[in-house]
């Protein structure tokens, strides 16, 4: 098959379609009169099988199944923001675990501070939070995550309390002030933490 | 805080309204796809259930999907494919035509003839395509796809479905002269 020929063919199938109309560039070929004639008889052709192959109604019951099923239907408590604000603050806290060191060693502080070695797992652990990967963060995988970080610090501390959210914050519901938000409150309690440890 | 919290919320208003427009516009589409496809081998009513369970249980992807028909058509399509392979391994798949379509080739079945004589013949050759011509037919005249749509969808390139349809277009026009 010619190039020539090859377009022409798309054409006439776009043209039988509805896809092309006579008076676009591609249509050229069409006005052959062969290529007409055979036009007008694939274009019947088509709109028969569109009669025959037209979607019908469905039936009663499977409109109540999926009735149902929208009833039943639940969306994540997801934001990409809280994502972006654990990536922002794995990685405030990791610049601040460099400095941990030079800091001097660890000590024992009074709650609510955490000693050197509580804030390097805290680190650890949202810095594993932030390699995973994940772009949507769900509840679920959030608690599991601040689960893993009790569990990391040895289940001596309190460790929910130092967060300034939990899996119960409305995270779906935009932020009230505008101080910048989560990302903003976030950053700023795990850094006060951490910088907190080191002192 | 602590203890167990509910991770997901119902769905608000407006999610709840275009998940049920959803439902209304696609159905009937996604319905008349796999029955097309696939006639009898595959209950299509079935399937689509399942394409919208699995919709609904991930509806922020489907919220935020460009085309959420596209997005719905092609779970559709992935769960045919896997009723059809486990139909294979259990060798439910017979050559020929799909039960529940008139075989005028020999059959004389006049009830199904009297009714829809036309569409019945149409339905029937295209039910005679190979399944690559068949699907390109039907998401272009059955479910109104646009031809670069289909193309994506099928992860094909637009001339490879432009010739199927061309080539799907011929051989009808050939079978229908014969039979009508």
């Amino acid at each position: 098959m010619s190039i020539d020929e090859h377009k022409c063919y798309e054409a006439l199938v776009r043209a039988a379609c509805d896809d092309l109309h006579f008076d676009s560039p591609d249509s050229a070929c069409l006005a052959d009169p062969d290529t007409r004639r055979e036009l007008t008889e694939l274009r019947a052709l088509v709109q028969e099988l569109r009669r025959a192959l037209r979607p019908q109604p469905v039936s009663p019951h499977l409109l109540a199944r999926l009735s149902s099923m929208a009833d039943q239907a639940r969306v994540a408590k997801t934001r990409k923001l809280v994502a972006v604000s654990l990536m922002l603050a794995a990685a405030a806290a990791l610049v601040l675990a460099v400095f941990l060191p030079m800091q001097g060693g660890p000590k024992e502080r009074s709650e609510p501070g955490l000693s050197a070695a509580e804030a390097s797992a805290l680190v650890r652990a949202f810095a594993e939070l932030d390699w995973a990967g994940h772009i949507d963060y769900g509840l679920e995988q959030v608690t599991r995550q601040i689960e893993k970080v009790e569990q990391d610090l040895g289940g001596q501390r309190q460790v929910r309390q130092l967060f300034p959210w939990g899996p119960e914050d409305e995270w779906d519901l935009p932020a009230e002030d505008a101080s910048g938000g989560l990302t903003r409150t976030v950053c700023l309690a795990l850094a006060g933490s951490v910088a907190s440890a080191a002192s | 805080m602590g203890g167990p919290v509910p991770s997901r919320r119902p769905l608000n208003p407006t999610q709840r309204a275009a998940l049920e427009a959803l439902i209304q516009d696609c159905a009937p589409r996604l319905v008349a796809y796999v029955r097309h496809l696939h006639s009898a081998r595959i209950d299509a009513e079935e399937v689509v259930a399942e394409t919208f369970c699995r919709a609904v249980a991930n509806c922020q992807k489907l919220f935020r999907a460009d085309r959420p028909d596209l997005y719905l058509l092609r779970i559709a399509r992935n769960l045919c494919h896997d009723h059809l392979r486990r139909l294979e391994s259990a060798g439910g798949v017979t050559a020929g035509l799909p039960a529940g379509l008139v075989n005028l080739t020999t059959a004389d079945p006049p009830g199904e003839l009297l009714r829809t004589e036309r569409d019945a013949v149409l339905r029937a050759a295209v039910a005679e395509l190979p399944l690559e011509q068949r699907e390109v037919v039907i998401l272009r005249l059955s479910t109104g796809l646009k031809f670069e749509e289909i193309a994506a969808l099928l992860e094909l390139p637009l001339g490879t479905v432009l010739w199927r349809m061309h080539a799907a277009l011929k051989a009808l026009r050939e079978r229908i002269e014969v039979r009508l």
